[in-house]
């Protein structure tokens, strides 16, 4: 039996996490708590809070952004969690950024619910 | 990295490409002359800097909100605070889409959006039609 995942979904556009725990939940996987942080301060927080195995995270959020969240996480050593970023910011340059910081998958705005989906897959 | 505002074609690209996958909408070309009959409208901007800085601005009508979210979010109901920031998210992906497209070897930075709400006729930009509904993107 697959273990429930654990999500957190950090962005701040109050549509894009409601519209990513939407997908979430129709995605067929086998999900737990869902939590929601509106950047990157909200979404450490919320992982020093709650068991939490799956974060997707936006790159560009006013305060502490998507990057310096991934820094941090990286920093503590949280290496069990599997990061997926969904950002329309999807260069080349970025990717390798990101990759570096543990960023195993990277959903590209705009995407269609089925990317979240088949992220959610590869993480299980 | 010059600024490519002497073409507008892309960011027309990146609007057609945000508003039919992640709005599940339609999109035609419009009518240069195009009468813009609308009652209200909501202006949705971003500021980016990187290589080069500007402002993307789309201008749309306020019931074309209330339908790209309710596509967006799967519902009937939503209210004008979800509105307001499915419009800043719009502007959002499309400037990224855009950016991004530009050269894969750059990053810019985004700013938050700001979305204002208004009955003046647009300005200057390039007219799409989305769901049938003129939709303006402006870059300054």
């Amino acid at each position: 039996m697959e273990k429930a995942l654990n999500i957190l979904i950090v962005d701040d556009s109050a549509v894009i996490r409601a519209m990513i725990r939407r997908a979430v939940a129709l995605s067929g996987a086998s999900v737990g708590a869902i939590h929601d942080a509106a950047d990157g301060h909200s979404g450490l927080a919320a992982l020093e809070a709650h068991a939490i195995d799956v974060v997707f995270t936006d790159i560009n959020m006013p305060g502490m952004n998507g990057v310096e969240m991934l820094r941090e996480i990286e920093a503590r050593g949280w290496t069990h969690l599997t990061r997926i970023v969904v950002s329309t910011d999807s260069s080349g340059t970025r990717r390798q950024e990101v990759a570096a910081l543990g960023v195993r998958l990277m959903v590209e705005k705009p995407f269609a619910p089925e990317a979240i989906r088949d992220a959610l897959t590869v993480s299980q | 990295m010059p600024s490519p505002c002497h073409s507008s074609a892309p960011l027309r690209a990146a609007l057609v490409k945000v508003a039919e996958t992640s709005f599940f909408a339609f999109t035609d070309p419009a009518d240069p002359a195009e009468r813009l009959d609308v009652a209200e409208w909501y202006t949705a901007s971003v500021r980016f800097g990187g290589p080069f800085t500007g402002t993307v601005t789309v201008t749309l009508p306020v019931p074309l909100g209330h339908e790209l979210a309710c596509a967006f979010l799967g519902g009937e109901d939503v209210s004008d605070q979800i509105v307001r920031d499915l419009c800043g998210e719009f502007v959002n992906q499309v400037t990224g889409t855009w950016l991004t497209g530009l050269d894969d070897g750059v990053c810019f930075d985004l700013d938050g959006p700001v979305v204002t709400q208004t009955r003046a006729r647009p300005g200057h930009g390039e007219i799409l039609r989305v769901n049938d509904q003129p939709v303006i993107v402006h870059l300054a």
